[in-house]
């Protein structure tokens, strides 16, 4: 499934008494979370990250934009409607819960979809040769568990058995169930016993049940039928308002005769001016006579047309509604209404089977001469609850997957703090969810305890392929296990792009800042021409002209070479410290235009024995970054 | 009149008493450390005891002074008329001087304690000394701490895994110390909790004691099958309104009222926290019920419910509810009456409740699509569930020992007030009608009360252990 997020912004309100202002947590936020992939949320807090993913749960409301998962608009749907996982940052286990309830709680509210299909009665007579040490009432104990596995209730199954010597002879009555339930009853039943399917037998219990929206002109319209019609008549040019009254007043008396006058009144329009009225309770025989009257009332009436609004004949509406009752089919959204010319009914049946449903239609179509019948048949669905061993299943499934399952006696607060993590992430994912979403994950675990669990989060999302997103202020944590990372400050998205490439290619200096430990080294610097300065070395040359402005150039602390006595282009600065890493070495140094007191070079460890004090550093030129002095953003330079 | 007056100066003479006696044993144990101190610091703390006990002795003798006086005034004035002006300056006096010991021992205590009590030799007792010997013992800057102790937390004076060097356990040695600052406490809890029990069970097991003179003729049991109905006693009484009318109306009052009030209380609570506007008035009238007079509103509801009352005109009946109406018609009021009067403290229990429970978990049953009638049973019942054996406790014990809601509404035990049977009685009711004339079957009624009130809560703690999450 994947997300699309289109203009999104939040504002929380602020409040005028107290003169606190609107804030703008999130502002035009758009990008698009690819199916199956994990996208970090990442930036220091109060940047709107969590801001965003609730909007995507549903559980905050957006002030403007829209959320799409896939092809369906989620924005103004509850969450619980939008099949997501949540995890939250303190994991909101339920501490009087057992592991087990807590996963399986979202399942207890979980409903299956069940097609109305052809249902049947199946009797599988099945003949075992019993061992030594078997016993039958086991036996039947365990097949009636399979038969719960499986989704059936109590009503729905039966298990027999007698034993005819060595013999023992099941029979198996599934009631009222689809021939797909069979087959995998059947698939499934080996596994318990061996047992040789001797006898089978079925007959139908039910038929397949549709639903079907039917929409149709109704055409005969009954001599009796009572109508609330709408005049509409043009006065012309020369009406003057003054003749108002008049005219009104004509009109009513020509209606009274034929029914109720609810409302009279002249409109100017820019053709002139325009009669509209509404007549209620006209009989149908007397529809033309009215208009003729409505034509006489005055002379300069020269169209004088009617429209019917609405049909209002109650009886109609009953005699349909009475048939449908009669045939004891539910139906619902029954509607008779106006569409400009015609009388059009509308109405939904309920789960009829496919014969009643068409002769219903056929009859109505009859009784009314419906013309442009357009009737709409789907497969009525019914739902049921999971069964309590269904439920299981799944719990122990999804906690093998997260790794709990040896914990699910206990209560969360005897877990440590990662396997509450886990827990909470197998509460997500138990109700396999459309779109996974985990609120700053790791903050409350300890170091090393995250690593590990981050790893487990990739495998997870890898193993189950479900889209997710999470947020995080730890870019190391982000870059190390998302596909794709979304880097924000103060609402506003930065930059979005894989990992390596947000760090290679910054967009701004703020997400060059924000990305590298140690972090990229900024110096205050200028172009002239083809030239980069950092104060008076021209660290670096640029296949363009640049013209003459104060840039910020950035270098990872990567991005150094110590230089050699013949090179050109270096940076000087002074050593003031030098740390062993181990592998590498870093070198604290100290230059006038960097906008920190020192600077970080990090250099393998024999090239530092070259170092002086008086360093002059080479820069690697896909390590430099130069970004405008004003906007802050990127000039992308060869 | 006489009574209180009687009793508050036997409460202020005891406890001057006691405070006499402490103060002088406050200064002979301060004199006793004081001649075998040898250095300035210990003789301050031990100077510190004597000088208090003193000051208890002064103030104690003070109260002497103003209770006899109060007490000469008060004995005249049985044969002459006493001056009223006199003997309130009096009793005001021995009381303030009768209770300020505690205070300044409270006081002092809470501000000195450190000092005067747990010093006993800094030198050893650093908490450098435990872990560095070597080390001198105050270096710059830690000087403050030097009169930092470590008690040690073992009950076990002899366990010699316990037992560390260089540590004094103070807790031990001052033991008395913290007897003495609770003796006050302890004496008068002796003296209005235990004695009363122990003189409650007592009696119920005397045979015609007689309140005034407390002569009795011997221990029987035929007190409680007396109160039961099973015996009848010397003179042919015989009890049945206990059976018929007080036990079955107090169970009923019991399971009917609690139940209710709390599931009311309990939605109420729900709702008032799951809205904002208004949140703060609705509490203000839900809680108004709390701080009206129970006897008052009594008579307010009897008015309510009289034949020409409101609830008859609104619904058109012509019922009578209270007076002269049959026992179960009458528990109508009553139960709305007591349901009605217990419901505000409930709420706002719960209400404090609810808003310690973190959003998060309704947040995340949203997500799981839980419905809302499944939100409340299965997560804020069990998270409230401390709150909610808290009020069930507490309010079932209260329920047993309902009295003045009957008086409130009946003026009387039964629904023809005075007179009449008592059918509307409950166990207290019963107990304060039998406690002049026949003192011995009020007393084991209220030991017959006092078992079942026992056995019930001890029954609900056993249920909660299962029911209740922390």
């Amino acid at each position: 499934m994947e997300i699309r997020i289109k203009d999104l912004t939040k504002i929380f309100p602020g409040d005028p008494k107290k003169n606190i202002r609107d804030t703008i947590a999130v502002k035009d936020m758009n990008f698009i979370v690819p199916d199956g992939k994990l996208v970090g949320l990442l930036g220091p807090s109060g940047c709107g990250k969590s801001t965003t993913l609730y909007m995507i749960s549903g559980l905050q409301v957006p002030s403007s934009g829209e959320v799409w998962f896939g092809d369906q608009e989620v924005t103004n749907l509850a969450p619980e409607k939008r099949g997501i996982g949540l995890v939250f940052q303190n994991y909101a286990l339920y501490p009087h819960m057992s592991i087990y309830k807590n996963i399986e709680f979202p399942l207890t509210n979980l409903k299956v979809e069940v097609p109305l299909v052809t249902f049947f009665r199946f009797t599988l007579n099945y003949e075992y040769d019993l061992a030594a040490d078997d016993v039958p009432a086991l036996i039947v104990r365990s097949v009636e568990s399979l038969c719960k596995k499986i989704g059936l209730t109590k009503k729905q199954y039966a298990v027999s058995q007698t034993v005819e010597g060595n013999k023992l002879k099941l029979t198996v009555v599934l009631d009222n169930v689809a021939p797909s339930v069979r087959d995998v009853f059947k698939e499934n039943f080996p596994r318990i016993i061996p047992a040789n399917l001797a006898s089978e037998n079925e007959e139908q219990t039910s038929e397949a049940l549709f639903d079907s929206t039917v929409r149709a002109t109704v055409n005969k319209v009954d001599e009796h039928q009572v109508l609330r019609v709408a005049f509409k008549g043009k006065l012309g040019l020369k009406f003057e308002t003054s003749h108002i009254d008049e005219v009104i007043n004509a009109f009513t008396n020509a209606a009274k005769p034929f029914g109720k006058v609810e409302t009279a009144a002249i409109a100017r329009t820019s053709q002139g001016y325009e009669l509209m009225a509404t007549v209620g309770g006209i009989k149908h025989v007397d529809l033309d006579a009215s208009l003729e009257a409505a034509k006489a009332c005055y002379a300069f009436a020269g169209g004088m047309e009617y429209v019917i609004l609405a049909v209002t004949n109650k009886e109609l509406e009953k005699a349909v509604k009475d048939h449908l009752k009669a045939s004891k089919v539910s139906f619902s959204d029954f509607k008779l209404y106006f569409d400009r010319k015609n009388v059009k009914v509308y109405f939904k049946l309920k789960r009829a089977n496919q014969d009643m449903a068409k002769r219903l239609i056929e009859e109505l179509s009859q009784k009314l001469s419906l013309t442009d019948l357009e009737t709409d048949v789907v497969q009525a669905i019914a739902h049921r609850k999971l069964t309590k061993e269904e439920r299981r299943d799944i719990v122990y499934d999804t906690a093998k997957l997260v790794q709990v399952d040896e914990f699910l006696e206990r209560k969360p607060n005897q877990l440590s703090g990662g396997q509450q993590q886990r827990v909470a992430i197998a509460r997500a994912l138990v109700k396999k969810p459309r779109v996974l979403l985990l609120d700053e994950p790791l903050s409350n675990l300890d170091a090393r305890l995250r690593l590990q669990t981050r790893e487990e989060i990739r495998r997870i999302q890898q193993e189950t392929g479900i889209t997710t997103v999470f947020v995080t202020h730890d870019q190391e944590e982000a870059m190390s296990i998302s596909d794709e990372i979304v880097v924000m400050k103060l609402g506003v998205m930065q930059q979005m792009d894989a990992p390596q490439e947000v760090y290679n290619n910054p967009a701004n200096l703020f997400v060059a800042q924000f990305l590298g430990t140690p972090p990229i080294n900024v110096f205050n610097g200028r172009v002239d021409g083809k030239n980069v300065y950092i104060g008076e070395d021209i660290v670096y040359q640029t296949e363009e002209d640049l013209g003459q402005k104060d840039i910020f150039v950035a270098v990872r602390p990567e991005g150094f070479v110590i230089a050699k006595d013949d090179d050109k282009n270096v940076l000087h600065a002074e050593l003031e410290q030098v740390q062993i890493l181990g592998r590498d070495v870093s070198l604290v140094a100290k230059n006038e235009a960097c906008t920190k007191p020192t600077f970080k070079v990090i250099v393998a460890a024999e090239e530092a024995e070259d170092a002086k004090p008086h360093l002059a550093l080479k820069i690697k030129p896909n390590k430099i970054f130069l970004f405008d002095g004003e906007t802050q953003e990127r000039i992308r330079v060869k | 009149m006489k009574k209180p007056f009687k009793i508050c100066s036997l409460i202020d003479l005891v406890k001057s008493v006691l405070e006499l006696l402490g103060g002088i044993a406050l200064i002979l144990v301060g004199a006793i450390q004081l001649s075998s101190a040898a250095t300035q610091q210990e003789r301050l703390p031990a100077a510190g005891l004597v000088l208090l006990g003193a000051v208890l002795v002064v103030i104690s003798l003070c109260a002497f002074y103003w209770l006899s006086a109060f007490k000469k005034e008060f004995a005249k004035g049985g044969k002459e008329g006493y001056d009223f002006k006199l003997v309130l300056k009096y009793s005001i006096l021995a009381l303030i001087f009768a209770q300020m010991p505690t205070a300044v021992v409270t006081l002092i205590d809470r501000k000195q304690n450190r000092d005067w009590l747990e010093i006993r030799n800094p030198k050893r007792n650093t908490a450098n000394d435990l872990f560095d010997e070597e080390r001198p013992v105050y270096e710059e800057g830690y000087q403050s701490e030097s009169k930092t102790i470590i008690r040690m937390v073992s009950s076990k004076k002899n366990d010699k895994a316990y037992r560390t060097r260089g540590i004094e356990d103070i807790g031990s040695k001052n033991n008395w110390k913290g007897w003495l600052y609770l003796a006050p406490v302890i004496i008068l809890v002796a003296i209005f909790l235990i004695y009363p029990l122990i003189n409650t069970i007592f009696i119920s097991f005397t045979e015609n004691y007689k309140y005034a003179s407390g002569e009795f003729d011997g221990l029987t049991l035929t007190n409680f099958t007396y109160i039961l109905g099973l015996t009848d006693k010397a003179n042919g009484a015989h009890e049945s309104y206990f059976v018929s009318y007080a036990i079955p109306n107090t169970f009923l009052l019991v399971i009917v009222t609690v139940p209710v009030s709390t599931i009311i209380a309990l939605l109420i609570a729900v709702a008032l926290n799951s809205i904002k506007w208004f949140q703060k008035i609705l509490q203000t009238i839900f809680f108004l019920p709390y701080v009206t007079n129970a006897i008052a509103v009594g008579m307010v509801f009897s008015v309510i419910f009289d034949r020409q009352g409101v609830i008859n005109f609104i619904f058109g009946t012509d019922t009578t509810w209270i007076y002269g109406a049959n026992q179960y018609v009458a528990m109508v009021p009553l139960v709305m009456y007591i349901v009605w009067s217990s419901i505000p403290f409930k709420i706002l229990i719960f209400l404090s409740g609810l808003q310690g429970i973190d959003k998060q978990y309704y947040q995340a049953a949203q997500i799981d699509a839980a419905p809302r009638w499944k939100v409340l049973a299965k997560v804020t019942v069990p998270l409230l569930s401390p709150q909610i054996l808290y009020i069930l406790i507490t309010s079932f014990i209260g329920a047993w020992k309902e009295y003045t809601s009957v008086v409130g509404l009946f003026n009387g035990p039964g629904t023809r007030g005075r007179a009449g049977e008592p059918n509307m009685e409950t166990i207290v009711f019963y107990i304060y009608e039998n406690l002049n004339q026949n003192t011995s079957a009020a007393a084991a009624a209220a030991v017959f009360l006092f078992i079942i009130i026992l056995a019930f809560t001890g029954l609900q703690f056993l249920a909660s252990k299962k029911r209740v999450h922390y």
